[in-house]
């Protein structure tokens, strides 16, 4: 060789070279002290690049199979962008249509017998248009799924999955009021929510919860081709809520409460959403943490009768008492979380059989 | 948390999930034969024994934990997607990791992904072991490679995380990646040198430690 290898030196080191390319090298070492250096040098990046560690925020890899089990169950992809703009939109669409609508129900006698365009009172939205954090790390994750992220962030959050979208027609056109990418979002969700909510009925709970928080989130106008509540959820929660939002509260208490989505006239209810998400972005990472998650939530669940949550915190006790289990694996441990699937199983209703089910088939034979 | 670069040692499973491009054995080939008939459990599982090599690959793309986490999502959701076309006798690391790859590169190669905020400054993870001057001299280190891994364009980055983390041939990232072999060699090349020169005042020291405990 007559000159140094030069760009030759690294696929040498990969062995990726020809017969005569690496002859031709290994001749050439031998004579040139310099590329002999550099060659060690070269290996030594390397295995001083393995030993960079790759920092993740702690407890993520406990909820990352979670969320995505919940998207590879769900058929269509709601993502969080979409979730977030939606839930967004709707805070906005209770704004301008909200006082429209209470006009109009002033003329109508009986507001709680018609099947009256359900406006999402911004109160009413909370756990469920936020993906369900299975997820949760408490920090940074748990916080980007509830707040809005800076434009171009939440643009980049949504990008991955729009490729899959592209080939998707947007169906509706956006209400024009609507700030752009919320808008944008908003008809993406419709086209795809709108769709799964009808269709999958009887979708695995996690998706459920997913369809109902977008569908939540439905203006008006839409809320009528969701006719077929997509699950139990759907159905509890809004009617009682709904009537009393139209009922009360002028809409700009709404977004002075604190940005619109998230706020609740009702102080007591306040502090029950403030517990419930407290509840759903903390994380265990040892079997004492998982226990004390586990109780935390069976204590939330006797204090909140109502019956989304009060189901979801019940199976979210259970959840975490086979967290505490595959954390600790203390057979006391896998013995209580299979007693308590099964007897939620058991029990008269249990909107989440789905969910309890898999989790019980994924724990070993009991004792 | 953090993860180490081939194997997560605290778990025996991930650590032999993560051994490199060995053969797959034969519980993986039946998990993922499941998780193809729609088990969600075995293909839970499949997430779970590979999911920090993944996570490894994205962020060291696209440098940034939300972005690595959407990629790793995306990643699992096509490879359960495209599970039908895989083939079983072939170990399934790799092709996640190619998945992830190409997922990441994309993303940094997107216009709007130049309009994100820098990643945050490296925290620095003081290193272990050794005497006090190795380890603020390792710690330094750790800190200049890591910036000089930030200054690499996310296609030099991917052609290095995948030949020098993961053990692709080039033939594998140049089909992973949808490049040339040659355009692999120039791109690994470059990233190489880079870091070859930012390093420089720390390799001696260290490889004459290398040296030595080879010796030992």
């Amino acid at each position: 060789m007559s000159g140094h290898p030069g760009e030759l030196l690294s696929a040498f080191l990969d062995g990726e070279l020809s017969a005569a390319d690496r002859a031709a090298v290994e001749g050439h070492l031998r004579e040139c002290a310099a590329c002999a250096h550099e060659l060690e040098e070269l290996a030594a990046v390397d295995a001083f690049a393995r030993e960079l560690p790759v920092p993740a925020p702690a407890g993520y890899f406990e909820e990352l199979p979670g969320r995505v089990r919940a998207r590879v169950r769900r058929p269509a992809r709601v993502p969080r962008l979409a979730v977030w703009a939606a839930a967004a939109a709707a805070a906005v669409m209770a704004v301008t249509v909200t006082p429209l609508l209470m006009q109009r129900e002033r003329s109508v006698t009986a507001p709680a017998a018609q099947s009256a365009p359900y406006v999402p009172a911004a109160g009413s939205a909370p756990p469920s248009t936020v993906p369900p954090p299975e997820a949760g790390f408490a920090d940074a994750g748990a916080t980007r799924r509830v707040l809005p992220a800076p434009a171009s962030k939440r643009e980049a959050q949504g990008r991955l999955l729009e490729r899959d979208r592209a080939d998707k027609p947007a169906a509706l056109p956006a209400p024009s009021a609507l700030p752009r990418p919320a808008e944008e979002a908003l008809r993406k969700t419709k086209a795809n929510v709108g769709g799964l909510a009808a269709a999958d009925a009887h979708a695995a709970p996690a998706e459920d919860r997913v369809a109902a928080g977008a569908a939540t989130t439905k203006t008006p106008a839409e809320t009528s081709e969701l006719a077929p509540a997509p699950s139990a959820y759907a159905r509890a929660e809004p009617t009682a809520d709904a009537q009393k939002e139209r009922a009360a509260p002028p809409p700009e208490r709404k977004l002075a409460a604190g940005g619109g989505a998230f706020a609740h006239p009702d102080d007591r209810a306040l502090m029950a959403d403030k517990r419930y998400q407290a509840l759903l972005s903390r994380s265990a990472t040892s079997a004492a943490q998982a226990r004390a998650l586990r109780d935390a939530w069976d204590l939330f669940a006797r204090d909140v009768h109502a019956p989304p949550r009060a189901d979801e915190a019940r199976v979210r006790a259970i959840e975490a008492g086979a967290l505490a289990w595959r954390l600790g694996h203390d057979p006391d441990d896998l013995a209580a979380a299979r007693a308590r699937a099964r007897a939620y199983l058991d029990a008269e209703t249990a909107p989440q059989a789905a969910r309890v089910r898999a989790l019980l088939e994924s724990l070993p034979p009991g004792p | 948390m953090d993860v180490p670069s081939r194997a997560d040692a605290g778990r025996a499973v991930e650590a032999r999930a993560a051994a490199g491009p060995a053969a797959p054995d034969a519980a993986e080939a039946d998990l993922l034969a499941r998780a193809r008939d729609g088990n969600l459990f075995a293909f839970d599982e499949i997430v779970k024994r590979y999911q920090r090599r993944v996570y490894a690959t994205a962020v060291r793309i696209v440098r940034r934990h939300d972005v690595a986490d959407d990629v790793v999502q995306e990643a699992f959701l096509r490879a359960h997607q495209a599970l039908g076309r895989f083939d079983l006798s072939r170990p399934f690391g790799p092709w996640i990791c190619r998945i992830a790859a190409n997922l990441a590169v994309n993303h940094v190669r997107s216009p709007q992904a130049r309009e994100e905020a820098l990643p945050e400054a490296h925290a620095e993870t003081p290193v272990k072991g050794a005497s006090p001057l190795t380890r603020v001299l390792d710690t330094e280190a750790r800190a200049v490679l890591a910036r000089a891994l930030e200054d690499l364009s996310a296609e030099q980055r991917a052609v290095f995380a995948l030949r020098v983390f993961e053990d692709l041939s080039y033939k594998e990232i140049a089909e992973a990646l949808e490049i040339s072999i040659g355009t692999v060699m120039s791109r690994l090349s470059r990233a190489r040198e880079r870091l070859r020169v930012a390093l420089t005042p720390y390799l001696g020291a260290a490889m004459a430690r290398r040296a030595e405990g080879g010796e030992r």
